[in-house]
């Protein structure tokens, strides 16, 4: 059984959290264990299940929250001070990365892609 | 909407809707969650986070143990796959499932959803890792035990 923190760094890669240098040493580190490979897969696969299972747009009307969000008091409110919050990321920061390396992982090709601790990456334009 | 005041939590609804269908698994019951989380939203100052605001309806949905497992078939309709995942979603702890929504559904940061479940990063992180793993699990095998009760 896998160590949790490796886990931990695997989920944290394929959701984007980690910075380059970290984020390449998981490429190298799966491209070097197969078992860790089938976990990032693992992990990878499964967030996309939830957001095909759960990701779709909701589109019908609520009134009962408008009523409650349109009163008066309330868009005083918001226009007084509005929250300080950046744009929703996202869901999925770093696809191109991600897609490549675990097909890269699938055919095989890691083995001899890896040189000097880095691992050649097939594409990586766009992200990050 | 055009023409009319749009406050935060105006824009965010839609999202909030969404977030709590995948906890409560109907529509009803998720958008009266999301409806006290806004009136609880709005007596607190300063204004509500994006991500206090995800972490309020997380407390309001475990606060009634809003759980409609019926729902929840019903609305995967001939979608049997996402029918499965939709019920191995519900056999999770209520806070695994509640972050699995939020970083995988709702793209918030690990940050983010610590700050919304008000939860250390490196826990919210290890739990990520944990309850994907045993989604998938339950999606390959759905007889199969998640090994933590709700």
């Amino acid at each position: 059984m896998k160590e949790r923190w490796d886990d931990g760094l695997l989920v944290a890669y394929v959701d984007g959290e980690l910075d380059d240098a970290t984020a390449r040493a998981v490429e190298a580190w799966v491209a070097a264990d197969p078992d860790s490979g089938a976990t990032l897969r693992r992990l990878h696969d499964s967030a996309g299940m939830l957001r095909a299972a759960c990701g779709g747009p909701i589109h019908d009307p609520c009134p009962e929250i408008m009523l409650l969000l349109e009163q008066p008091a309330v868009t005083a409110m918001a226009a007084a001070a509005p929250p300080a919050d950046a744009p929703p990321p996202s869901p999925w920061r770093r696809p191109a990365v991600i897609a490549a390396v675990l097909a890269a992982l699938a055919l095989g090709t890691f083995s001899g892609a890896v040189w000097g601790g880095a691992v050649a990456l097939p594409v990586v334009e766009g992200c990050r | 909407m055009a023409g009319r005041p749009h406050s935060h939590l105006t824009l965010l609804l839609p999202r909030l809707r969404r977030f709590a269908r995948g906890l409560a698994g109907a529509a009803a019951p998720a958008d009266a969650i999301v409806l006290e989380a806004c009136r609880r939203a709005l007596t607190t100052a300063p204004p509500t986070t994006t991500a206090r605001m995800f972490g309020l309806v997380h407390a309001v949905w475990r606060d009634t143990a809003t759980d409609t497992g019926e729902a929840v078939d019903a609305a995967a309709g001939p979608h049997f796959a996402l029918g499965v995942v939709r019920r191995a979603l519900r056999l999770l702890p209520a806070e695994q499932r509640g972050l699995l929504l939020l970083a995988s559904v709702e793209g918030l940061s690990h940050r983010e959803c610590a700050e919304a479940l008000d939860l250390p990063v490196g826990t919210v992180t290890a739990s990520l890792a944990r309850a994907r793993l045993t989604l998938g699990r339950l999606v390959e095998d759905p007889h199969d035990e998640p090994g933590a009760a709700p």
